[in-house]
């Protein structure tokens, strides 16, 4: 072999290696794309509805609660009726109206008496959303993450031991400055060869 | 890929350190050349006014003479200043590796120091200030 030729054919295996190195930081960032995508997948749509109804509850019931029913126990009280909670705040020559309270509330009462319409119509809006989307369960998702981030550790220890072959043959390599710790301190032994 | 039982060896801190230590250096070096070229600049600079200093003053074979010194400092000029302009972009390169290794090497100690890794002696000084940014009540 020439001179040449071993001059050609070590470029060839250095920008192979580097190719290879490549791949491998590919492989890192798929892996890591599908961590987020675990992480970012909506919940079932039953589990999502589950979660609504504890809200429902709560502001069907404090809806009702904040109009103070127990007013129309006391004498004449029944013929005074019941009240929003409109605050008054008084400022230096004007007095304003807060009504946010009372929206809240309003929304509470319109739910408790139209819960059933109000259910359908959002449930079907969450069903348009996550139509062709992958949907997870808490715990589907946990277990999901664990393998997504377990291949996520698995790329980043093949990339690392690619990085040191290339820096055992005096090559210089740079390496992702979010490089994972683990693999930055992995032992020599324990890198995938 | 099965991943094999993860043991961690504190001495990579060291290799960590290493490299970016030797990025540093070499931005070091480049930065003493960068400043030889700056100064080596300036002469072929004071020369080429000199040059032309004389040509202003002189006539026939001398004034020739000096218009060809103004031509040549001055091409040594535009030549030193590219050469500059090649240094600074391998400086800035370079500049953004160091700092890549540093994070890889910061990141490494704070794990490591998470862990209960024996940090190396050598190493004490920087894991120290590792120690006092993240005592509670540092910042």
């Amino acid at each position: 072999m020439t001179l040449l030729n071993k001059l050609t054919a070590s470029r060839s295996a250095v920008t192979s290696a580097f190719d290879v190195l490549d791949q491998l930081r590919e492989a890192t960032a798929s892996a890591k794309a599908e961590v987020s995508s675990v992480q970012s997948a909506p919940p079932p749509v039953d589990e999502i509805m589950t979660g609504l109804d504890i809200w429902l509850d709560r502001i069907a019931t404090d809806g009702f609660d904040a109009l103070r029913p127990g007013r129309l126990l006391a004498q004449g009280g029944a013929t005074q009726g019941l009240d929003l909670p409109i605050f008054l705040e008084r400022h230096d020559g004007f007095a304003v109206r807060d009504t946010s309270r009372a929206v809240e509330v309003l929304l509470g009462l319109v739910v408790a008496l139209n819960r059933e319409t109000f259910r359908t119509i959002i449930r079907g809006q969450i069903e348009d959303l996550v139509a062709g989307r992958e949907t997870l369960s808490a715990a589907s998702r946990s277990k999901r993450l664990a393998q997504a981030m377990q291949r996520v550790l698995e790329a980043e220890l093949l990339e690392e031991a690619a990085i040191r072959q290339l820096e055992n043959a005096s090559l210089d390599v740079a390496r992702r400055p979010d490089a994972d710790p683990r693999a930055l301190l992995a032992a020599d032994n324990c890198l995938p060869s | 890929m099965a991943t094999k039982e993860l043991t961690f060896d504190p001495s990579r801190l060291t290799a960590l350190a290493r490299i970016r230590d030797a990025k540093r250096a070499t931005i070091r070096d480049l930065g003493e050349r960068y400043q030889q070229l700056r100064e080596r600049r300036a002469d072929a600079q004071r020369r080429a006014n000199l040059a032309q200093a004389n040509a202003q003053v002189t006539f026939g074979p001398a004034r020739e003479a000096a218009d060809n010194q103004t031509t040549k400092s001055q091409a040594e000029v535009d030549q030193i200043g590219a050469r500059m302009q090649e240094l600074q972009s391998e400086i800035d390169a370079l500049a953004a590796e160091a700092g890549e290794a540093g994070m890889n090497f910061k990141t490494a100690l704070a794990f490591a120091a998470e862990q209960g890794l024996t940090i190396p002696t050598t190493l004490a000084d920087e894991a120290a200030v590792l120690d006092r940014t993240f005592a509670p009540g540092a910042r």
